[in-house]
């Protein structure tokens, strides 16, 4: 049975092995002084396989049956002082272990769980997952993710893809994450969780988008040599590469010896000649050189606990502090924007708008990708260099505060950098990210092309502001002409819940994500993203009903019903020279963009469904009191009934005097004046309309 | 009859381009490129809708949506500075540090700014003057709707500056605003005067506004424009008759040649 996979008398190790039951399984047997390295790299040995019958029945899944594609392949020989053992192993992929106390499973689908062979509890530890030689082709033979789960106690949690082809781990440190977070049953994927890179692990490993590829892009795709706690290259034909996305610090134990890299750059690394005996030791520092490629140094045996950290400098989200405990304001957003064809499919709160809690100090909460005490971040005016404030990363997420000009409209880079000359502060020249994580795309998928300047840069309104904004809406809305606009536009700034000719819903629920809401500001959020606000409805008959019954935009509508329903209307007339009236014909969400259907009539005039409602959408039911003529429809009146419902919220991006609009909404609760608490809030408007039958709408269809 | 006709058509094509260097010399106050403009002249359109109330209206648009809505207007006084809205202006002006602010133009007439209006689904920014000599009102507005502008990075300073508004974009209106009153005094819209106007600020914030950045330049414009003889349309007239009677003889020259 399984011996009939050893042929020969000196092979590669190891042999084809084929697992037929779940009673037996392989190992190798290291003979560490009979060890040589082939001209390719591989590595072998006159190591014996070795089958063995286990005590007990792996359950509950059953082993997967293993046929290497060659004979022979490389994999890591690992020297944990202990013989390492094939615990499992998949198609394309095998699991060395280094106690017999445990066992490993690979499921059918790839995953593979290690557990304590005395209670089946799962188990933890040193573990490597080695790809066989030859690349496996996605699709055809997994995707597989394998997932180890730290022992407690251990520093290690170990993540894998080789689908790709790609092997190696990465580590966490068990601060990061505690065994309980990986409990049996949790196969964690580690989309934004923060890492440290030891260089002592070969935690350089090409892993799926979302996992821990975000830092390690197939990083060392060759294979390691392991003694104590150290790696050291062992096979390397050609420099590997490693693309840095952001910022990285290297810092070894030995003492001042952080070395910085700029994201975004390809680093090569210049092969060390491999040392090829398993009993010598080396490691290596990385160290950046002048033209940005990293040297990889030897050291001595006798510094057997140098190694170093590879450490992200990188930012994952910017979070407004505005509002203590409400943390809806943030970015990344989902897309950007900045495509010239499409200019309606930008993000609206992309530069991200906030107010200070106070006078001029903005206080913001930083979530970096890795926390370290001397990664520091900070703000500072675009395209200047000056840090206006400044914070020690030392834990995942930073309170950041600085101190903003009175009075302006700038635009915000939030930065990080290493604190290289440990003045526990951010310098300007030790910067090394700005942060930029949004997508650069639209909403529809289309590349960002213009306006990146703007991508995740940060607004922030100040106390003056804030007075002189609502100052300015105030003279703008109380103006003569403005009429039901104007109304709002003062109940806006003035946190009124009365508008003359409207009734109030006095209590409306609203969340942070509302559809329409260019900024989740203007009202104070729970935790969940939750608030109450008002509405405001103009009922049938106020002058803000009049103009819409008189529009452009339900003319508009009502001549799109009827062509629409002209055949039916023909066919329902008797044929007489008599105009009946129609059933009621209902339409739904017809989009309308009162500025682009009722501009002002004249210069001077105010466009005020424009203003105040802007594009909407309109639902309700019209009758029609017609006769025809052959193919023709005599329209005599019409009665239209219906009604539309909007948010009143100001986005910045609009500019001017809504811009203004923009500050004082996101002053609300912060910065609003004693006098008028509630300026800025966020509030919904409806409005109804009933025509009656009216000749407004007649003519032939 | 013939010749008269065509030399009607002179003039107006004239009257038609001066309008668009008007609306050109405008964008590049604000720093557009007026290549990429369309320059609409509606005046007798809104002449007609307002019963001659609006005596002069120009229309900046771009197709490419990249810049915002601007329309000049001149109509009789009263018309756009109503009473009412000019009572609220004043009452409104206050110390001077408020977002209304009152500017002088010379021969008796002035003006005010930060009187924009809007809502969420768009605003205006305003310069509304008038000008009692000649009886007329002058405005100056840009619309600008909740979508924004379409992006374009070669155009950064031209859409910041309307989207963000402030002293500069005051400055610019005010600049197009003396275009447009010399624009008046050229084609001689609204009553004769002799003198055209120079705006001058009334208080030293009011002086700010106006900007050393774009006064001179307008003012040079209208100096320069304002020493040359006036070309009222009676003379485009006559020089359309000329072109249109030269050219009448010179295709009758060539049709005797054949």
């Amino acid at each position: 049975m399984l011996a009939d996979a050893l042929t020969g008398t000196d092979h590669y190790l190891p042999l084809s092995v084929r697992v037929q039951d779940r009673t037996h399984r392989a190992y190798i047997e290291h003979q560490p002084n009979a060890t040589s390295v082939a001209d390719d790299g591989t590595i072998v040995g006159n190591g014996t396989v070795r089958f063995e019958a286990i005590e007990e029945e792996v359950a509950p899944n059953n082993w997967v049956t293993y046929e290497p594609p060659a004979t022979t392949f490389s994999f890591i020989w690992d020297s944990w002082n202990v013989t390492p053992r094939i615990l499992a192993h998949s198609p394309n992929a095998l699991l060395l272990g280094s106690n017999w106390n445990e066992y490993a499973q690979i499921s059918s689908d790839g995953v593979v769980q290690v557990r304590q062979r005395t209670n089946n509890s799962l188990a933890g530890g040193l573990y490597r997952f080695q790809r066989f030689g030859g690349v496996s082709t996605p699709g055809t033979t997994g995707p597989y993710n394998v997932y180890i789960t730290a022992r407690t106690g251990e520093q290690g949690v170990q993540a894998f893809n080789i689908a790709d082809g790609s092997n190696g781990f990465c580590w966490l440190p068990t601060a990061e994450v505690p065994h309980s977070v990986l409990a049996e049953s949790t196969f964690k994927t580690f989309n934004s969780r923060s890492f440290f890179i030891p260089l002592r692990e070969p935690a350089f490993i090409g892993v799926t988008p979302g996992a821990l590829g975000k830092y390690c892009l197939n990083f060392w795709d060759k294979t390691m040599i392991r003694h104590e706690d150290r790696w050291q290259e062992a096979i390397e034909i050609g420099d590997a590469t490693l693309m840095t996305p952001k910022g990285v610090a290297f810092r070894s134990r030995i003492p001042n010896s952080v070395t910085l890299w700029q994201g975004g750059q390809t680093i090569s690394l210049i092969n060390a000649v491999p040392n090829k005996d398993f009993s010598g030791s080396s490691v290596f520092p990385l160290d950046a050189t002048s033209d940005g490629r990293v040297l990889i140094n030897h050291y001595s045996q006798t510094e057997a606990n140098s190694y170093g950290f590879l450490v992200p400098i990188d930012i994952d989200e910017v979070i407004a502090d505005q509002i203590p405990g409400s943390f809806d304001n943030q970015l990344p957003s989902p897309y950007f924007g900045g495509n010239p064809d499409l200019p309606r499919n930008g993000f609206a709160n992309n530069p991200m708008l906030m107010a200070t809690q106070s006078g001029q100090q903005a206080k913001l909460r930083v979530r970096v990708a890795v926390a370290d005490p001397q990664i520091y971040v900070g703000a500072r005016i675009r395209q200047t260099t000056a840090i206006l404030g400044s914070a020690s990363a030392s834990s995942p997420v930073v309170d950041l505060t600085f101190n903003v000009p009175s009075f302006s409209k700038n635009l915000y880079d939030i930065v990080a950098g290493y604190d290289s000359n440990s003045n526990s502060a951010l310098d300007g020249s030790e910067v090394r990210v700005v942060f930029e994580k949004t997508p650069r795309m639209d909403k529809e998928g289309y590349g960002s092309t213009a306006n990146l300047q703007f991508i995740d840069k940060v607004i922030v309104v100040d106390s003056d502001q804030a007075t002189w904004a609502r100052t300015e809406l105030v003279a703008g809305s109380i103006a003569p002409g403005a009429e039901f606009t104007g109304d709002l536009a003062q109940a806006f700034v003035q946190g009124s819940t009365t508008v003359p000719d409207a009734t109030t819903t006095p209590t409306v629920p609203i969340t942070s994500s509302q559809p329409g809401l260019s900024h989740p500001l203007g009202a104070v959020w729970n935790p969940a993203g939750e608030a109450n606000t008002h509405r405001f409805t103009f009922g049938d008959g106020s002058p803000a009903s009049d103009q819409v019954e008189t529009s452009h935009a339900l003319e508009q509508i009502v001549g799109k019903i009827i062509t629409l329903n002209k055949t039916a209307l023909l066919s329902a007339h008797p044929g007489t020279d008599e105009y009946i009236t129609s059933g009621y014909i209902t339409f739904t969400n017809e989009e309308k963009n009162f500025n682009e259907t009722d501009p002002e009539e004249l210069p001077g005039g105010i466009p005020e469904l424009g203003f105040a409602f802007g594009k909407v959408s309109i639902s309700g039911t019209i009758r029609v009191s017609y006769k025809k003529s052959g193919s023709f429809l005599f329209v005599g009146s019409v009665e239209a009934i219906g009604s539309f419902d909007d948010l009143y919220d100001f986005a910045w991006g609009t500019g001017g005097w809504a811009q203004t609009g923009a500050i004082v909404q996101a002053a609300h609760a912060t910065l609003a004046s004693s006098t008028y608490p509630q300026s800025g809030k966020v509030f919904f408007t409806r409005l109804e309309f009933n025509s009656g039958f009216v000749n407004t709408w007649n003519g032939t269809f | 009859m013939k010749i008269l006709l065509i030399s009607i058509l002179f003039s107006l094509l004239a009257a038609t381009s001066r309008g668009e260097d008007l609306g050109k010399s405008i964008a590049e106050t604000f720093g557009y490129p007026h290549e990429r403009l369309t320059v609409s002249d509606r005046s007798s359109e809104y002449s007609e809708k307002s019963k001659g109330d609006y005596l002069y209206v120009l229309q900046l648009t771009s197709e490419d949506k990249t810049f915002a809505y601007t329309e000049l207007a001149i109509s009789k006084r009263g018309v756009m500075l109503k009473p009412e809205l000019e009572k609220h202006y004043e009452s409104n002006l206050g110390d001077g540090s408020g977002p209304i602010k009152k500017f002088e133009l010379a021969d008796g007439g002035y003006g005010y700014t930060g009187v924009g209006m809007g809502g969420p689904g768009g605003s205006e920014e305003r310069l509304l003057a008038t000008w009692p000599e000649r009886g007329i009102d002058l405005l100056v507005k840009i619309k600008l709707l909740r979508d924004g502008l379409a992006p374009d990075d070669s155009l950064e300073d031209y859409q910041t500056l309307v989207t963000e508004g402030g002293q500069i974009l005051d400055e610019k209106l005010i600049g197009s605003l003396n275009q447009l009153a010399a624009y008046a005094v050229a084609e001689n819209i609204g009553a004769p005067t002799s003198a055209r106007p120079k705006p001058k600020a009334t208080r030293p914030d009011a002086r700010a506004n106006l900007g050393a950045s774009t006064q001179p330049a307008s003012e040079e414009s209208s100096e320069r424009q304002g020493d040359q003889p006036q070309f009222p349309l009676w003379a485009w007239v006559a020089v359309g008759l000329l072109i249109a009677f030269a050219g009448v003889l010179f295709l009758k020259r060539r049709a005797s040649a054949r």
